[in-house]
């Protein structure tokens, strides 16, 4: 298993943002985290990734246990909620930059930036500044960067937020192939259930802090009333 | 060199915005220098005066410059949304710090570079030149320090650029006020330990026992304490609590933020459509706040696009209403809305809606539409089809009755 959480809780002195997270994830399955705003996804994930510690339970993340955060933060890819970009970077210099944060030489770095701005198709504006990207060129740059080390576990908190349906399309392709093609176990937060269905091998729902739903879309969306019904059933109940 | 640091400093002098406050510097120098050589209301300074005035205005201006470059370095980067991406990474926090505090102090250095030519023009003549340079630089560095490091500390803590820059530019004046007291306030014991304890007051102190008193180095080195002593206690709060207390600030901005962020939840009641073209569907979108706090500003509109790259869609012919300005949503509340659609185009296509909330748009889930084609009448032929088959069953008429029997 690439991610295995047991009991997580995170909470704000009073306010419990999670509460008892429990799954496990292997390689190559794209997650869906699922949950209305104030669920509790994104804490889930800033504890996952580290930038939050557990107020309690464990997990581990590419085997590693959190009591190591550097070592997890070696072998994790994390596209933030709303990631800002240098705008004066062109997006070259950007993801080389990141490359050599993670320990890679000039040459290495160079190398990795060029494959990676070919895959999410930005190979043509490499030179660009990154002021002159849209948003959906902006955020396909956020998920190179999320790729510079090579990651285990890949963490995309709504990646699709602001954009237009052939943005969404470009950027499910990308988390598509990052499962296919790189084994990478994808946790994908959203809010838009047609991209779960289209590339979520797997489904986590969140509730006010809670885990209510964990299966496939089939299983969650089971009775034929679909997946869409079954969410508002499930939030509402919790 | 670190990899944060040349980062830095490239985006810093690379980027032009070094380059731009050093050639601002510039003018001030030049104009200063220029009156101090020309103007017969500053001309009466003795000329190692002169030189003392330029530094002194050199290591306040250098020391304003990496104060404000540090002021922005963790704040900034929290405001601009990058902060997150760089501490997800394995990077050490030192490190992150450090490279900050490298390029705030280059913008003094900077500024140190682009003063030797006037320190140089105006102390050729008395032999002032080598060590007004020499001092310039060692008690300008130890001050540019220390508020390089105190910038870098408050940039941590704020929950904001504007704080940071406010609070670091306070300080700075405080610091400069007691430059203001009246001479014999400045020369009692109370008014030496005043200027002694701040570290600007200080550093300029010693800076003109050197050039305008002519001491030696060693003379009033003591004066340099309290700028030394700022410098590496500024610096290690920076290198070692600062990368601690980065990680409590995000905890604590997340926490408080989160609610502020909330974007409103839009659900659709069909996933597809299939029509043919020419004939009207219908559908609901539900606008859902789940946040905590009431969405407000909320506007509502439809759009429709082709997946055929060739087939152009103009929405307006789809629908003559696609925009609402919808009532304040309370917490926890829905409010649905209903949108009907003429299909004018057919093929493949998408329809969305966009919901703005104060300015932030939402998209929608998008809606697959099918639009099939429709067969027309040619109109090419018409016309001599309509005169064709009268004139035929003319034909056939006066035949048949030709042949009536009669």
């Amino acid at each position: 298993m690439t991610i295995e959480a047991h009991d997580v809780t995170k909470a704000y002195r009073s306010v419990v943002a999670v509460q008892d997270l429990n799954f496990a994830a292997g390689a190559g399955e794209v997650i869906g985290l699922l949950g209305p705003n104030g669920a509790g996804k994104t804490t889930a994930i800033r504890v996952l990734t580290t930038i939050l510690a557990p107020t309690a339970g464990s997990f581990s993340v590419a085997g590693i246990p959190h009591r190591r955060p550097a070592e997890i933060r070696a072998r994790i890819g994390v596209l933030p909620e709303s990631a800002g970009y240098p705008d004066q970077q062109t997006g070259e210099e950007y993801l080389r930059y990141h490359a050599r944060l993670y320990g890679q030489s000039r040459a290495s770095a160079r190398t990795t930036a060029a494959a990676l701005l070919r895959d999410v198709g930005l190979a043509d504006r490499r030179s660009s500044p990154i002021a002159t990207y849209s948003r959906g060129m902006r955020q396909r740059l956020g998920i190179a960067r999320a790729l510079v080390n090579d990651p285990a576990v890949v963490f995309l908190d709504e990646p699709t937020l602001g954009l237009d349906p052939a943005g969404q399309e470009q950027i499910l392709r990308v988390v598509d192939g990052m499962s296919r093609e790189r084994a990478a176990t994808v946790v994908l937060s959203t809010h838009l259930l047609a991209e779960v269905e289209k590339v979520c091998s797997r489904v986590l729902i969140l509730s006010r802090g809670r885990l209510v739903a964990d299966g496939t879309v089939a299983e969650i969306a089971g009775g034929g009333e679909g997946l869409s019904e079954a969410f508002m059933t499930l939030t509402e109940a919790g | 060199m670190g990899v944060v640091a040349e980062r830095e400093l490239r985006d810093l002098w690379l980027g032009g915005r070094g380059l731009l406050l050093a050639f601002a510097f510039s003018l001030l120098l030049s104009v200063l220098t220029y009156l101090a050589a020309s103007n017969e209301a500053l001309n009466f300074l003795e000329q190692r005066e002169t030189v003392n005035l330029v530094l002194q205005v050199a290591v306040g201006v250098g020391g304003l410059l990496a104060l404000l470059g540090a002021a922005d370095a963790i704040s900034g980067e929290r405001e601009r949304g990058t902060l997150e991406s760089l501490l997800v990474t394995p990077l050490p926090r030192a490190r992150l710090v450090g490279g900050k505090l490298v390029a705030a102090l280059s913008l003094w250095l900077g500024a140190f570079v682009v003063t030797v030519p006037y320190v140089w023009f105006l102390g050729r003549n008395v032999g002032a030149a080598g060590e007004a340079i020499g001092v310039g630089l060692v008690a300008g560095t130890l001050l540019a320090a220390a508020l390089g490091a105190f910038g870098i500390c408050v940039s941590a803590r704020a929950r904001s650029n504007r704080v940071s820059l406010s609070v670091c530019l306070f300080v700075l004046l405080a610091l400069f006020a007691p430059t203001q007291l009246p001479a014999g306030a400045q020369h009692g014991w109370f008014g030496e330990v005043l200027l002694r304890v701040n570290p600007v007051t200080a550093a300029e102190h010693y800076i003109s026992s050197v050039i305008v008193d002519q001491h030696g180095w060693t003379h009033d080195v003591s004066w340099l304490a309290s700028p030394l002593i700022a410098a590496v206690v500024f610096t290690a709060i920076a290198v070692a609590v600062v990368p601690r207390v980065l990680m409590l600030t995000l905890l604590l901005l997340l926490a408080f933020a989160a609610p502020a962020q909330a974007a409103p939840e839009i659900t659709m009641s069909r996933t597809h459509v299939a029509t043919r073209l020419g004939e009207e569907f219908a559908f609901t979108s539900v606008v859902t706040n789940r946040g905590a706090t009431p969405l407000t500003g909320l506007i509502a509109h439809l759009d429709i696009v082709s997946r055929d790259s060739s087939v152009y869609v103009d929405p307006e012919d789809w629908s003559d209403e696609r925009t609402r300005y919808l009532a304040p949503l309370a917490p926890g509340r829905s409010v649905t809305v209903p949108w009907k659609v003429k299909a004018v185009t057919s093929g493949r296509l998408d329809a969305y809606v966009v919901v703005l909330a104060g300015g932030r748009p939402t998209v929608g889930p998008a809606i697959d539409v099918r639009v099939a084609n429709r067969s027309t009448i040619d109109a090419g032929g018409a016309l001599q089809l309509a005169i064709a088959v009268p004139a035929l069953l003319g034909l056939a008429l006066v035949g048949v009755r030709a042949r009536r029997p009669r």
